[in-house]
C-alpha cells in the first residue's frame, strides 16, 4: 500500500467519524430501512474514498458527503428490489427503524410518513443545520424548491401530528 | 432563512429522537476493508491496463499520443488527439466523446472558450419499466415553475422520439478549476449551443461568495460577488482544468404523457488536461466601444453592464453593395430575471399557445414565506422568434449621425438551455437583418445620403436591454415589455461588395439575355451542395394574381437532360406578397443533391410576359434573374421582375393603363455539374393566351 493510498484512507476515515452519524441519519431518512441504511451508509464512505481526489473543496466536506450518500438512497431507491419491497408498504415499517439504541419518536415517525423530497429537507435544515443553498446543492435541486418543500413539510408534519400521528 | 418563523415545527424534538441514528461501528470497519479490499483490486487492475494500453499505442502507429496518468487520477486514461482535442473514454453507460477546444481567449479579466463536444450524449430506450421507478410527480404536483420548466423540456425532447421510458447519459461540462487545487467559480458562466454545435463558455474571473438569502427572498446584487482581490485577473497567462460531469437522466412518462419520473444525477468526472491560455493584449488592442470586445473579425463579447448581462455576438455575414446592408449575426447571452412583484407591473393579457414552454422562476415577497413565484418563459417553437425572450438585444442600425436605418430584422430563435434556476438563462439566437440605404428608408439621414455609393460605410449597432416579464395567474399569462438603451454601441465598418447583398454567397457570373431565353452561371464557393431550394418570386407593376394562378410545377430529377422530360408534376400555390400586391412567391422546387443523385431542379409555370399597350405597341421590360444561397442553407432563388422600362410620360394624367399581357410559360431550371457549380437557366414560351384587359395602376 502507498503511503498516499493510506493517507487518503485515513482522511476519510476521519470524515467517517465526523460525519458517520449524519450520513447515517440521512440514509435512514431516506431508505427507512436500518440495515439498508447501514449499508447505504457504509457505500457512501467508500465512493467518498474512491472520489477524493476529485473533491475540490467547492463545497463544504459535509455538503459533497450529504450529495453523496444522496446519490447512494438513489440508486438503491432505483433498484427493482427495494421498490418490490417498498411497495407492498404503505407505512414506514417501523420496526425497520427500531433497532436496540434508537426508537423513532413521534416526531420522527410522522415525518418518516412523508415523502422523501419532504424528509430529506426536513432532516438536512433542523437536524444537520444546513442552509437552504447547501442543501439545494445536496438534493441537486434549486434553492426556492427547497424552500418549498421546506413549507410543505413543515405543514404537512403539523397537520398529521394534530391528527394523531403518522399517515402515509 | 430565519427560523424563527417555523416555531410550529417541533425542531428540537426531532433532533433529539434522530440523535440515536448512528453510524455503526460495523458499518466503518466494512467501509474501510473494502477501501482496502479495493486498492488491492486496483492495482491488479491496473497492471493489466497498462500493458493493453502499451499494446494500443503501438496498434495506433504513434497517431494517437497517450497522455501519462495523472497520479490523482490513477482511474482516468486520456487519449490525447491533438493538443485541443481529447478522447473521452465510455464510461457509466455514456458513449465515448470527443471534446475540442475550438478558441479560448483571454483578456485579464475575462475568459472565452468554444469547444465541441461530440458523441457525448446518449439516451437508450426501450429501458426495461422494472428498472426504472415509479413515477414520482403528476406534473402539476412539481415544486416550481422551474422544475415543471425542466421536465417538460426533458418531456419535450423525449416525446419526439415517441417512447415512454428513457435513461439518458450526457457528459456535462463543468465551470473549471486551476491546476492549483483552487475553483474558479464563474457567477455568469453560461454554456450556449449554436448551429453547429459549438459551444461557448464565458467565465468571468471573479469568486462566488457564500450568499445568504434573507428572508427567503431571493437578492441578486452582483456586486456582492465580487471579492476584494482575485489571483486570476491580469496574470500573463491562466492554467485551466475543466471538468467534464457525467451526468445521468432517467425519465418515464406515464400513458397519459402527464405523469413522469425525473432524475438528474451526476456521477462519474472526466478531468481534462490543463490547458494554458496566454493573455492576449490584443484583444484589449482591439476594443471597439467602451464595453466590447472585438475577438476576431466577426465576432463581438460585450461585456456586462449595469443594466446589460454579457453576451457574444458572431456575425456569420456583413455586406454592403451601396445601397444595402445585409447581416447574419448569432448573439448568444444569459436572461436574467429581475425580481419583481405583481404590483409592480401593469400586465398585459397574454393568449396562451400550445407552443413550448420553457419557464423558470422569479420570486418575490408574499405570504408567511415570503415568496411568490412567477414564470418567466422562453417561448419556442414554429413562430420562436416573437416570443423569445432577451436579456441583450441588438438594436436597428445607425448611421454615424445616430440616425436610424430602418430595415426589417428576421429572429431564428435557436432556443436555450436552462440550467439555473433563478437568475441565468443562456440561449442564442440568430437574427438576419436586411437593410436599405435608400433615400426613402434612412430617417432623418442628410440630404447627400453619405451612405450610398460609398466604397465603404460605418455603422452602429446599439446594444439594447429588452426585458419582458411574464406572469401568470388564474391560468392567463401576462406579460409586460420594456426595451432600454445600454449606451453600447458597435461600429461596424463595412467595405463595398460588388455582388449585390439582397442576393449574396452565391454570385452570379454573367447573365445572357437572349430572345426566348436567359442563363446564369451561378458558382457557389461551396466544396458541397447538399440542397437547394428554389423559390421563385415574381414581381411586376404589371403582375396580377391571375397571371401565375395556374400554378408553378416542381420535377426534381437525376440528370439535367431529363428535367424537361420529367413528368412529376405537383403544383405550387403562388402565395401572393402580403406587402406587395404585385408579388408572388413561390417556393420548394427541389432539392440539388449529388449524394442522392438528384442533380437538375426544374420549375415550370405560366407568367406574364411582355406587356402590350392597346395600340399594339409593346412595353419595354427585363428579367431580372437573382440567386441566393444562404450559409447554412442553400438556397437559390430566382427573382424575376418585369419593369416597365419603357417612357411612360405621355400617360401622364391617367390613373390606370389598359394593356395586354402575354401569359408565357416559364420554365427555370437548376443543374448541379460535375465541379459541384450551379447552372441556373430559364426559358419562356407564350402559350398563345393572354391575360385579361385590367386596369393596371402606373408605377
Amino acid at each position: 500500500m502507498t503511503g498516499r493510498d493510506g493517507g487518503k484512507r485515513a482522511q476519510v476515515g476521519a470524515l467517517m467519524e465526523l460525519y458517520g452519524d449524519q450520513v447515517m441519519r440521512l440514509c435512514l431518512v431516506s431508505l427507512r430501512d436500518w440495515h439498508l441504511a447501514q449499508d447505504a451508509c457504509q457505500e457512501t464512505f467508500f465512493r467518498a474514498w474512491k472520489h477524493y481526489d476529485r473533491f475540490r473543496f467547492e463545497s463544504s466536506e459535509k455538503t459533497w458527503l450529504m450529495r453523496i450518500a444522496v446519490n447512494v438512497c438513489r440508486d438503491m431507491q432505483k433498484a427493482r428490489w427495494y421498490r418490490q419491497g417498498r411497495d407492498a408498504l404503505p407505512l414506514p415499517d417501523t420496526a425497520a427503524l427500531v433497532q436496540e439504541d434508537f426508537l423513532p419518536g413521534p416526531v420522527t415517525e410522522v415525518v418518516m410518513s412523508l415523502p422523501e423530497k419532504y424528509r430529506l429537507p426536513l432532516l438536512l435544515f433542523y437536524v444537520h443545520g444546513m442552509k437552504g443553498h447547501e442543501i439545494a446543492r445536496v438534493l441537486g435541486i434549486s434553492y426556492p424548491a427547497v424552500l418549498t418543500r421546506l413549507k410543505r413539510g413543515r405543514e404537512l408534519t403539523r397537520q398529521r401530528m394534530e391528527e394523531g400521528g403518522a399517515k402515509e | 432563512m430565519k427560523k424563527g418563523r417555523h416555531d410550529s415545527f417541533p425542531a428540537e424534538l426531532f433532533r433529539a429522537e434522530m440523535d440515536g441514528v448512528r453510524m455503526s461501528a460495523d458499518a466503518k470497519m466494512r467501509a474501510l476493508s473494502r477501501m482496502k479490499g479495493e486498492r488491492a483490486m486496483f492495482r491488479r487492475t491496473g497492471y493489466a491496463l497498462v500493458a493493453a494500453m502499451l499494446l494500443l499505442m503501438l496498434t495506433a502507429g504513434g497517431t494517437l499520443a497517450l497522455q501519462n496518468r495523472d497520479a490523482d487520477q490513477p482511474d482516468e486514461d486520456r487519449l490525447v488527439l491533438s493538443d485541443t482535442s481529447v478522447v473521452i473514454p465510455a464510461q457509466n453507460g455514456a458513449d465515448a466523446a470527443v471534446f475540442t477546444l475550438t478558441d479560448a481567449l483571454y483578456d485579464g479579466e475575462s475568459i472565452l472558450i468554444a469547444y465541441k463536444l461530440e458523441n457525448g450524449t446518449q439516451l437508450k430506450y426501450d429501458v426495461p419499466e422494472d428498472m426504472l421507478p415509479e413515477p414520482m410527480f403528476p406534473l402539476e404536483g412539481l415544486e416550481s415553475g422551474y422544475d415543471q420548466a425542466r421536465y417538460r423540456y426533458m418531456s419535450d425532447r423525449l416525446a419526439l422520439l415517441e417512447k415512454n421510458n428513457a435513461v439518458g447519459y450526457n457528459w456535462l461540462q463543468i465551470p473549471p478549476g486551476t491546476v492549483d487545487g483552487t475553483s474558479i467559480s464563474s457567477w455568469y458562466d453560461w454554456d450556449a449551443m449554436t448551429v453547429d454545435d459549438m459551444h461557448y463558455l464565458w467565465i468571468r474571473l471573479r469568486h462566488e461568495i457564500n450568499r445568504e438569502y434573507a428572508n427567503g427572498l431571493l437578492e441578486v446584487n452582483p456586486d456582492e460577488q465580487i471579492p476584494q482581490e482575485n489571483i486570476w485577473l491580469n496574470r500573463d497567462e491562466i492554467t485551466l482544468q475543466f471538468s467534464l460531469c457525467l451526468e445521468e437522466t432517467a425519465l418515464a412518462i406515464a400513458s397519459d404523457g402527464q405523469e413522469m419520473w425525473f432524475d438528474n444525477l451526476t456521477g462519474a468526472s472526466f478531468e481534462l488536461p490543463p490547458i494554458t491560455i496566454a493573455r492576449t493584449d490584443e484583444i484589449q488592442k482591439r476594443t471597439v466601444a467602451e464595453g466590447v470586445i472585438q475577438m476576431d473579425e466577426m465576432t463581438y463579447m460585450i461585456r456586462e453592464n449595469e443594466t446589460c448581462a454579457p453576451a457574444v455576438l458572431r456575425f456569420d455575414k456583413l455586406a454592403y453593395d451601396g445601397s444595402n446592408i445585409d447581416m447574419d449575426y448569432y448573439i448568444a447571452g444569459v436572461v436574467r430575471m429581475p425580481v419583481i412583484t405583481a404590483e409592480d407591473v401593469l400586465f398585459e393579457r397574454m393568449h396562451k399557445t400550445e407552443a413550448w414552454y420553457l419557464q423558470a422562476v422569479l420570486e418575490g415577497r408574499m405570504g408567511d414565506m415570503d415568496y411568490r413565484v412567477y414564470s418567466l418563459m422562453l417561448r419556442t417553437g414554429k413562430s420562436t422568434g416573437k416570443g423569445s425572450r432577451f436579456d441583450v438585444d441588438p438594436g436597428d442600425l445607425r448611421d454615424e449621425n445616430g440616425n436610424q436605418l430602418s430595415g426589417y430584422m428576421d429572429y431564428d430563435g435557436i432556443g436555450g438551455t436552462l440550467f439555473n434556476p433563478v437568475t441565468n438563462m443562456p440561449c442564442g439566437y440568430s437574427y438576419h437583418l436586411k437593410l436599405r440605404v435608400s433615400n426613402s428608408q434612412v430617417i432623418g439621414a442628410v440630404p447627400d445620403q453619405p451612405l450610398i455609393d460609398q466604397e465603404s460605410v460605418t455603422v452602429y449597432l446599439p446594444v439594447t436591454v429588452r426585458t419582458v416579464t411574464y406572469a401568470e395567474q388564474e391560468g392567463a399569462m401576462y406579460r409586460r415589455e420594456r426595451t432600454d438603451e445600454t449606451g453600447v454601441y458597435l461600429p461596424l465598418t463595412l467595405s463595398r461588395d460588388k455582388t449585390d447583398v439582397t442576393d449574396a454567397n452565391w454570385y452570379v457570373d454573367y447573365i445572357e439575355n437572349a430572345d426566348g431565353g436567359l442563363t446564369a452561371y451561378v458558382k457557389t464557393e461551396k466544396d458541397n451542395v447538399f440542397g437547394l431550394y428554389a423559390f421563385v418570386y415574381v414581381r411586376s407593376p404589371l403582375t396580377h394574381p391571375d397571371a401565375v394562378s395556374e400554378g408553378i410545377w416542381v420535377y426534381c430529377t437525376d440528370s439535367p437532360e431529363r428535367a424537361y422530360n420529367a413528368v412529376s408534376d405537383i403544383p405550387v400555390k403562388p402565395l401572393r406578397d402580403a406587402e406587395d400586391p404585385y408579388g408572388f412567391l413561390a417556393c420548394a422546387a427541389g432539392f440539388l443533391n449529388a449524394k442522392t443523385g438528384v442533380r437538375s431542379v426544374l420549375l415550370r409555370f405560366v407568367a406574364p410576359g411582355i406587356p402590350v399597350l392597346p395600340d399594339g405597341t409593346e412595353l419595354d421590360a427585363y428579367l431580372d434573374v437573382r440567386c441566393l444561397v444562404s450559409e447554412t442553407a442553400p438556397q437559390p432563388y430566382w427573382v424575376y421582375t418585369w419593369k416597365a422600362n419603357a417612357d411612360l410620360s405621355r400617360f401622364d394624367g391617367m390613373d390606370a393603363l389598359k394593356v395586354h399581357v402575354p401569359l408565357m410559360e416559364t420554365k427555370v431550371y437548376a443543374t448541379l455539374d460535375e465541379q459541384g457549380n450551379v447552372l441556373v437557366g430559364a426559358e419562356y414560351t407564350p402559350i398563345g393566351r393572354d391575360r385579361p384587359t385590367l386596369p393596371v395602376p402606373l408605377p
